[in-house]
C-alpha cells in the first residue's frame, strides 16, 4: 500500500466518522443526542488535559477548576443581564485568569508535584465556588442560565459542540506539530537536555498551560450551556479525576483517545447506571484492565494490536486509528532518561 | 488485498466505536414503545429521581421502600389510571440528576417527576422540568425552590423548606423563657436556612442571638466549636446540622465536654434523625428538635404508618420514606377523580388544591408557591417500650407557612439566608 493510499484511507475514516456524527441528530432521540453533546464536551475537557499529558508529559488533576472558572464567569455575567459578548468576555477573562494562576504555580514543577499543584489549584476554585455564595450561589449553584438563540434547541447545540470539538482537535494537532509543540515534546523526553540547549523550560510549560486552559475554558462554557446551570460540583475533584480517567482510558497523547474515553465514561455514567447500580465498580474494573493490558489506553492498545497484526502479515502498517501528535509514536518508552 | 481488508476492518471498528454510545442504549432504556400498556386504564408514568449511590445513597433506599409500601397499600390502579414507576439514580450529583431528568422526560415520557432530594439537584431539575412542561413533585428543602425561583410546575410535596422547620424552634425556645441564644450550623445553604429560620423567629419573639458559629460540611472534629459554645453564657443553643456524621459528632463531643448537661439544645429537623439516634444512643435522650415528621407521633395515622413500615422492613421509617409516601398520597388524591390524564399545569393546579389532611402529613394545604403550609412538630427524643429511641411530639405548630408570620412580599424582597443575612 503506497503512502497515497494510506492517506486516502486515513481521510476516508475521518470523513466517515464526521459524517456519522452529523447523522446522529436525525436518527436518535433528543435524549441520546444530548448525551452525545455531554460526551463531546467531556472529550473537549479531556483534550485539554491530553494536550499537556501527551505533549509535555504533565498530568493535571485540577483542570475541572479552569473549566468551572470559565463556566462561573459566563453564568454570573448571564445573571447580571449582560449580553452574549459580555458573557463570553467574562468567561474568557476568568479562563485567562485561572490559566495564568495555574501556569504560574505549576511552571517549575513536573511529575507528581505538578499533579499535586494542579490538584490544589482545582480545590481552591472549588472552595471559592462553595464558600463565596453571594457570587456563586454556594452549594445551590447558579440555575436558570439560558443558551443564546441559534443554539437553543438540543440539535443546534449538538452541532455547535461537534464543530467545537473538531476545530479544537485539529487545532491541537497543529499545535502539537508546530515548533512550539516539538519543543514541548523535547521537554517531555528530556527536560535537562532542553535546559542545556538553552530553552526556557518554565516559559514553555506556562505556554502549554495557557493553550490547555483555553481549551478547558471552552469546555466550561459549553458545559454551562448544556446543563443551563453550574454548581461547585463542576469544579470538584471527582470531575477533574474523571476527565483524567477519560484521557488515560482512551489513550494519552492520541488524538481520538479523549473522545473514546469520554464516550465510554458518559455511557457508564448515564446509560449503564440506569440498569446497573454498581456502574462505578465496572468502570473501575475496566480502568484496571486497561492499565494492565493496554497501558497506552484503548486507542494506543488497539493501534498497537493493529500494528502487530500487520507486522505478522508482512510490512509495517500505517497508523489509522491513532493519529498521533507525533509523526512517529514513541510515547512513554524513552521518557525521563535524564532522571537516571 | 489483505491490507485493504484490515483497513476496511479498521473503518468498521472505528464506526462501531463511534456507535457504542447509542447502539446498546436503545435496548437498555426500555422506552415507551417497549413497555406493555395494560389492557384497562391509561398508563400514568411516574419518574423518581433518588440518590441511590454515592454519599447520599441511603436516602435512595429509604425512598424506594417508602414508595414500595405506598404502592402495596394503595395498588397501582387508581381511578382510570395504571401507575408505572421508573427509578433513576442521581448519584448525589446535580449534573447526573439533570441528565436523568432528561431521560425520564424524553425517553420514558413520564407524566410527573418525584424528587430529587438534594438541594442543588432540586433547583436544576426543577428548572429543566419547568421548561419541559412536566410537573415536579420536589423533595428538597432548598428555600428558594418555592420562593425566589418558584415555578408553576414545581410543588414541594415531599419536604418543608429548611427555614420553615426551624421558625417554630425559635418561637418555642422564646416561649420557654430563654432570652439569649447561640447557634451552630453547617456552613452551606441548608445550614444558613436552618439557622436563619431560628434566628428570625427567636428574635421576632423578643430573644437575642449573641453568637453564630459555622462549621464546614466536611469537618470531622467539632471539638473547637463545642468548647467555644461551652464558654458562652447563653440560655439555649440552636444546632442546624446536615443530619449526617456531623450531628453524631456534635452529640458525642458535646457529651464529652459536658455541654449537653450545661445548656439546653434545640436542633433542626435532621440533627436527631433516626440514623443519628441509632448511632449515638442514649446520649441523645431528651434532645429537642423541630420537623414536619416525627416517628414517635402518637397520631393514629402516623403511628399506623410507622408500625406497618417497621413490620415490613424491620427499621423505623426515615423522613424520606415518609415524604415519598405523602407525595404518593397527594398524587393519588388527584388521579382518583380525574377523568382524563392530567399533565402540566392542570396537574400542578390540581395538586396545589389537595387537602393535606387526607395525607399522613396530617393537616394543612399547599400555598400558591407550591409549598406546604402544615404542622411542624417540636419533638423530644424518648425511649420506647422496646428500648429504641424515637422523636416524640411534645408541641405542635399548625399551619406553619414558609414565610412564618412575615409578609411574603417583603420576605421575597430580602436576599436568601446566608451567613450575612440571618434575620427577616
Amino acid at each position: 500500500m503506497s503512502e497515497r493510499t494510506r492517506t486516502v484511507v486515513k481521510w476516508t475514516v475521518i470523513v466517515a466518522l464526521v459524517a456519522i456524527a452529523c447523522v446522529f441528530p436525525y436518527v436518535l432521540g433528543s435524549y441520546y443526542v444530548s448525551l452525545l453533546s455531554i460526551a463531546f464536551i467531556a472529550a473537549i475537557l479531556a483534550s485539554s488535559i491530553n494536550v499537556l499529558a501527551g505533549n509535555v508529559g504533565l498530568v493535571s488533576l485540577g483542570h475541572a477548576g479552569i473549566a468551572a472558572a470559565s463556566g462561573y464567569g459566563l453564568a454570573w455575567a448571564y445573571r447580571q443581564g449582560w449580553d452574549l459578548w459580555g458573557q463570553l468576555g467574562m468567561a474568557l477573562l476568568m479562563t485567562a485568569l485561572a490559566s495564568v494562576i495555574y501556569g504560574l504555580i505549576s511552571m517549575r514543577t513536573r511529575g507528581i508535584s505538578f499533579l499535586m499543584v494542579t490538584l490544589a489549584a482545582g480545590m481552591i476554585v472549588y472552595g471559592m465556588a462553595y464558600r463565596w455564595s453571594s457570587v456563586t450561589g454556594g452549594t445551590n449553584g447558579l440555575p436558570g442560565i439560558r443558551r443564546p438563540t441559534g443554539i437553543a434547541t438540543y440539535w443546534e447545540f449538538y452541532f455547535l459542540v461537534l464543530v467545537a470539538f473538531l476545530v479544537i482537535t485539529v487545532a491541537l494537532v497543529i499545535v502539537g506539530r508546530s515548533s512550539f509543540g516539538l519543543t514541548l515534546k523535547g521537554i517531555r523526553d528530556s527536560e535537562s537536555r532542553m535546559v542545556s540547549l538553552g530553552y526556557n523550560v518554565p516559559i514553555y510549560k506556562f505556554g502549554a498551560m495557557l493553550v490547555s486552559g483555553a481549551v478547558a475554558g471552552i469546555a466550561g462554557v459549553l458545559a454551562v450551556w448544556d446543563s443551563e446551570f453550574i454548581s461547585p460540583v463542576s469544579a470538584g475533584f471527582a470531575e477533574s479525576a474523571m476527565s483524567m480517567i477519560m484521557v488515560a482510558l482512551g489513550g494519552i497523547g492520541t488524538v481520538i483517545g479523549p473522545l473514546v474515553g469520554a464516550v465510554l465514561v458518559v455511557f457508564f455514567q448515564h446509560v449503564l447506571s440506569s440498569v446497573f447500580e454498581r456502574w462505578q465498580t465496572l468502570l473501575g474494573i475496566l480502568f484496571i484492565l486497561s492499565v494492565i493490558f493496554a497501558p497506552q489506553g484503548i486507542v494506543g492498545g488497539v493501534s498497537d494490536l493493529v500494528r502487530r497484526i500487520r507486522r505478522r502479515i508482512g510490512g509495517p502498517g500505517p497508523e489509522v486509528l491513532a493519529v498521533d501528535f507525533l509523526p512517529t509514536p514513541n510515547h512513554r518508552s524513552n521518557t525521563r532518561k535524564d532522571k537516571r | 488485498m489483505i491490507r485493504k481488508i484490515t483497513a476496511a476492518a479498521g473503518v468498521t471498528f472505528a464506526a462501531a466505536l463511534a456507535l457504542t454510545a447509542c447502539a446498546p442504549s436503545a435496548d437498555l432504556s426500555g422506552g415507551p414503545a417497549s413497555t406493555d400498556a395494560p389492557a384497562s386504564g391509561e398508563t400514568f408514568r411516574v419518574g423518581v429521581l433518588a440518590p441511590m449511590t454515592s454519599w447520599a445513597g441511603a436516602i435512595g433506599v429509604d425512598m424506594q421502600q417508602g414508595w414500595e409500601m405506598f404502592l402495596a397499600d394503595q395498588g397501582t390502579e387508581i381511578g382510570n389510571f395504571t401507575i408505572e414507576t421508573v427509578w433513576e439514580d442521581t448519584a448525589s450529583d446535580p449534573d447526573t440528576a439533570l441528565t436523568k431528568a432528561r431521560k425520564l422526560v424524553e425517553e420514558n415520557q413520564v407524566d410527573v417527576v418525584i424528587g430529587p432530594v438534594l438541594a442543588s439537584e432540586g433547583l436544576v431539575v426543577g428548572d429543566y422540568l419547568t421548561q419541559a412542561g412536566v410537573v415536579n413533585l420536589a423533595m428538597t428543602a432548598a428555600d428558594d425552590l418555592t420562593q425566589r425561583l418558584a415555578s408553576p410546575l414545581v410543588i414541594r410535596t415531599g419536604s418543608f423548606t429548611a427555614s420553615q422547620m426551624s421558625f417554630p424552634a425559635g418561637d418555642w425556645a422564646a416561649e420557654q423563657g430563654y432570652t439569649s441564644a447561640a447557634t451552630i450550623c453547617v456552613d452551606y445553604a441548608f445550614g444558613w436556612e436552618s439557622c436563619g429560620g431560628f434566628v428570625s423567629a427567636f428574635t421576632a419573639a423578643g430573644g437575642t442571638v449573641t453568637d453564630q458559629l459555622w462549621y464546614p460540611g466536611d469537618a470531622s472534629d467539632l471539638s473547637s466549636y463545642v468548647s467555644q459554645l461551652g464558654s458562652l453564657d447563653v440560655d439555649v443553643i440552636f444546632v442546624g446540622s446536615a443530619g449526617g456524621t456531623d450531628s453524631s459528632n456534635f452529640f458525642r463531643t458535646a457529651n464529652d465536654f459536658g455541654l449537653l448537661s450545661k445548656t439546653p439544645i434545640v436542633s433542626n429537623c435532621c440533627t436527631t434523625d433516626q440514623a443519628i439516634l441509632e448511632d449515638v444512643g442514649d446520649i441523645a435522650l431528651g434532645q429537642i428538635s423541630a420537623s414536619f415528621y416525627a416517628e414517635g407521633n402518637d397520631d393514629p395515622v402516623v403511628a399506623g404508618f410507622v408500625e406497618q413500615y417497621e413490620a415490613e422492613y424491620g427499621i423505623l421509617p426515615s423522613l424520606y420514606s415518609f415524604a415519598v409516601y405523602s407525595t404518593g398520597q397527594m398524587l393519588y388524591d388527584v388521579l382518583a377523580d380525574a377523568s382524563t390524564k392530567p399533565t402540566g399545569e392542570t396537574l400542578a393546579d390540581a395538586i396545589r388544591g389537595v387537602d393535606l389532611g387526607s395525607t399522613i402529613i396530617g393537616s394543612g394545604s399547599l400555598d400558591e408557591y407550591g409549598n406546604p403550609v402544615g404542622p411542624v412538630f417540636i419533638r423530644e427524643v424518648v425511649k420506647r417500650a422496646d428500648g429504641s429511641l424515637v422523636n416524640a411530639v411534645i408541641d405542635t405548630y399548625d399551619n406553619v407557612s414558609q414565610f412564618w408570620t412575615f409578609d411574603p412580599a417583603a420576605y421575597l424582597a430580602n436576599p436568601p439566608f446566608s451567613q450575612e443575612f440571618q434575620q427577616q
